[in-house]
């Protein structure tokens, strides 16, 4: 079995679960979420070259964590174009609909449906540019680089977004009393 | 000339607040979603999906270098006759997707199959198309006739080989009776898959599938050709009920025949997954047959053509791939298209050009000089913009001239004419007529595709004289489309959409008098992206029902003129750029010059994939940046050669 296959068996059988719910939290539904995984990975894996040369240099479990980064910023990638790729008014139209989620009053913003509900509530860019922020961790520069646009777009789509999530009904008890609108 | 606003950079966002640390920690606190039997079977496919596609990419690169250097018309010319037996059955060798539902599908796969030409027997299979009751909708030429050619062009969706499908229910024959082999014979007949399961061989090995089958009503011979006329090219068969496929068709027939058989694939912009997208012929084979007692005898039998490769030891070469063509003249007529990938190939660089030695520096480092009036006085369109202190987004704009005599000259704060929270500009456009005229839209959030909007215009030459075009109560309820103004005989056009509503309810460009009349008209319904030329407003067309671009047209203020009809509506047709003589727009990774005589090839260049953040086409030059940060530059038809530079 070839090293990139071996990676592909490690990245599927031990991380699908995490990669499917970071595709769900990007596309909002399960079976999207199996489609937008997929085609990432076959994107990711047939690429003779970067993740392979970066994963063989790599102690397996290294290399594993890597190709699951990279896997996750593909999926990042490909739900971009997707979006630029059908920015219509049809898709747009639900996204400004306010989403149905009861407020939990009590305790972290923890409730799965809770930030499902609030993530479905901003545009697919300004999603992607959230979880790529808050989930993976990554500078505005990086995730610049990553989605393909200006840092400033990418600054005013956080902005954008962490405005609509503070609005967000299912998060809305979350904000300190003077930070609610 | 429109132009967008882009933030300026910075560094970092603001340190995490608590809510972000909260909402960070959710993020990452969400449970692993549970996997899947559908899942699972879909991954256990992987490895052999990405192996073929690794394999395709190292063989069509070597395709590619071979196209290069024997020119991509040998290597096309050679695919007939490079088949000599008839290749082993596809599907045995790729995996079918699940079908679709018929009702679909049906009415497509046709059109698919029925535009694209075959070849028998001298015999073209041309001009073959699903059309109304009692009009001609496929032509079979013959020797004698003057459009007698095979086109191996065969439409294909873009796919590669390594993303293509064959299932049983992508494969289909036509059968038109002959008296002989050059003459017509009665009505053309579908044949059941009992009888063509006799067929053996032909055309691969497959039974032929009675879904996508000709019941035509007469034809004749005109020109040399077959004429077949039809109104029932249609029909669906109920997929549930196997009976219904031979209903109204005979089960013995007996005669000559000529038979185009067919191949065609679905979901070709993704390998393996089951959602629809284009349909695209991709290889037929004909037949002239003779049909005794059930038993088919093969008199003449074509080579097979089409966009699929035989294959060899190592699977699709890919050489035969065919891209199709995103787009035809609005009147459905094809257009001749020019690929200039290979000159992208070897551009070469050269050095950027010079600073403007006529653009001055103003003292003032928050104005931006805009552009330049078409006038003596040195005169240039210019704006202001204040950014937030607590996060430097663009937050109030101000617009008016500047000059290096009196600097920047604003004109009246149009926050006095209308009053909001305070509004950012990111849209101009600019009417060099004279005398010349400016319009821009101001929103009151930074996010534009909700909420209020502005339109104001002013005179070049004029004194302070702001003025409100449009305003929130002209346009209630409707958020701006977000792309772009446009000028153009005193009027400003843009485009919106209604913010609520259902779906059908779709975008719509408005103009309004630059005087600031209060005589707003809705342009175009189902249409978006103005863009101004000399002789009229440039719009995309979009589907009332999805919402995808389907044409590019003209408002030339005496109604809308059509001008291109995508072939693939769900294709996203972004930018359009016009000059005095074409049109640019690009769909995809490809930019296209439409020239405005559609009887002159179509310029087209396809980019590094998910590489092109703009262009823009001026004076006949096509400038475009990759995401190498390099800008290309290319002067379509007057030059084979295409350079870049590093600005």
């Amino acid at each position: 079995m070839a090293r990139w296959e071996q990676l592909l068996e490690a990245v599927v059988a031990d991380h699908s679960s995490a990669l499917l719910t970071y595709g769900r939290m990007l596309t909002g539904n399960p079976a999207d979420s199996e489609d937008l995984l997929h085609d990432a990975l076959i994107k990711s894996f047939a690429k003779p070259s970067h993740m392979f040369r970066l994963a063989s240099d790599q102690d397996e479990a290294t290399g594993t964590v890597k190709a699951v980064a990279y896997v996750r910023r593909t999926m990042a990638t490909i739900h971009i174009d997707q979006h630029r790729r059908r920015t219509r008014w049809f898709e747009r139209a639900p996204l400004l609909a306010v989403a149905e989620s009861a407020p939990d009053s009590t305790g972290p913003i923890n409730d799965r449906h809770d930030v499902y509900a609030a993530l479905q509530s901003l545009s697919p860019t300004q999603r992607t540019c959230v979880l790529l922020r808050y989930y993976d961790d990554l500078t505005v520069p990086q995730i610049a680089d990553v989605i393909n646009a200006s840092q400033g777009t990418i600054k005013r789509h956080l902005h954008d977004g962490l405005e609509r999530l503070r609005s967000a009904p299912a998060l809305l008890d979350h904000l300190p009393q003077e930070q609610r609108p | 000339m429109t132009d967008k606003y882009f933030a300026p950079l910075g560094d970092e966002p603001t340190p995490l607040d608590s809510f972000e640390d909260e909402f960070t920690g959710a993020l990452r606190a969400q449970p692993d979603t549970a996997v899947t039997e559908s899942w699972a079977a879909r991954a256990a496919s992987l490895p052999r999906l990405i192996r073929r596609r690794r394999t395709a990419r190292v063989t069509g690169s070597i395709a590619a270098s071979v196209a290069l250097v024997l020119g991509a018309t040998l290597a096309v010319a050679q695919i007939p006759t490079s088949v000599t037996t008839p290749p082993p059955p596809p599907a045995n060798l790729l995996p079918a997707p699940e079908g679709q539902p018929l009702e679909m599908n049906c009415t497509t796969t046709l059109t698919d199959v029925l535009e694209a030409p075959a070849a028998v027997n001298g015999f073209a299979l041309t001009d073959f198309l699903v059309g109304d009751a009692g009009q001609v909708s496929a032509v079979l030429n013959g020797p004698d006739s003057t459009s007698a050619t095979v086109d191996e062009q065969w439409p294909l969706a873009g796919a590669t080989p390594a993303n293509q499908y064959y299932d049983p229910a992508g494969l289909g024959a036509l059968w038109f009776p002959l008296d002989a082999a050059d003459t017509a014979g009665s009505d053309a007949v579908a044949l059941d898959p009992t009888t063509t399961a006799e067929f053996g061989t032909f055309p691969f090995s497959h039974t032929t599938h009675p879904r996508a089958m000709s019941n035509s009503e007469k034809r004749s011979v005109q020109g040399g050709g077959l004429q077949v006329d039809n109104e029932l090219l249609a029909p669906c068969p109920d997929t549930d009920d196997p009976s219904s496929w031979t209903e109204g068709w005979p089960t013995t027939i007996s005669g000559t025949y000529a038979v185009v058989g067919f191949g065609y694939v679905r979901s070709p912009d993704s390998e393996g997954r089951s959602g629809s997208s284009a349909q695209a012929l991709v290889a037929a084979r004909t037949a002239i047959v003779s049909v005794t007692d059930g038993t088919v005898t093969v008199l003449s039998l074509s080579p097979r053509s089409g966009a699929i490769d035989a294959p060899t030891d190592t699977g699709y070469d890919g050489a035969a791939a065919q891209q199709v063509e995103p787009f035809t003249r609005a009147d459905g007529k094809s257009l001749t298209f020019e690929n200039q990938t290979a000159a992208i190939n070897m551009a070469t660089e050269i050095d950027p050009p010079a600073a403007d030695p006529d653009r001055p520096v103003p003292n003032d480092r928050e104005v931006e000089l805009v552009q330049k009036f078409d006038t003596d006085n040195g005169l240039w369109f210019a704006r202001r913009t204040t950014e937030r202190t607590d996060d430097l987004q663009p937050w109030h704009t101000q617009w008016g001239t500047w000059s290096s005599a009196d600097q920047f000259e604003p004109w009246r704060d149009t926050q006095e004419i209308s009053a909001s929270d305070a509004r950012w500009s990111p849209y101009y456009a600019v009417d060099q007529s004279n005398p010349a005229q400016v319009a821009w839209l101001e929103s009151d959030g930074i996010q534009t595709t909700a909420g209020p909007f502005w339109i104001f215009a002013a005179d070049a030459l004029g004194d302070n004289n702001s003025r409100l075009i449009v305003g929130p109560d002209d346009t209630a309820d409707n958020a701006l489309d977000g792309h772009q103004l446009a000028i153009f005989n005193g009027r400003v056009y843009w485009d919106e959409r209604p913010l609520t509503g259902s779906s059908s309810e779709h975008s719509m460009v408005r103009s309004a008098s630059l005087t600031g009349d209060p005589d707003i008209r809705t342009e175009a319904l189902g249409a978006e992206r103005p863009v101004a030329s000399a002789d009229g407003v440039w719009v995309t067309t979009i589907a009332p029902d999805t919402q995808s671009p389907i044409g590019i047209g003209k408002l030339s203020g005496y109604g809308f003129e059509p001008f291109l009809t995508f072939t693939d509506p769900g294709q996203d047709a972004t930018d359009v750029s016009v000059s005095e003589s074409a049109i640019a727009l690009n769909i995809g990774d490809t930019i296209y010059v439409v020239p405005f005589d559609l009887d002159q090839p179509v310029w087209s260049v396809a980019v590094e994939e998910n590489s092109l953040t703009w262009f823009n086409y001026q004076e006949d030059q096509l400038t475009w940046n990759s995401e190498g940060k390099l800008v290309y530059v290319a002067t379509p038809w007057r030059s084979d050669e295409i350079n870049y530079y590093r600005p």
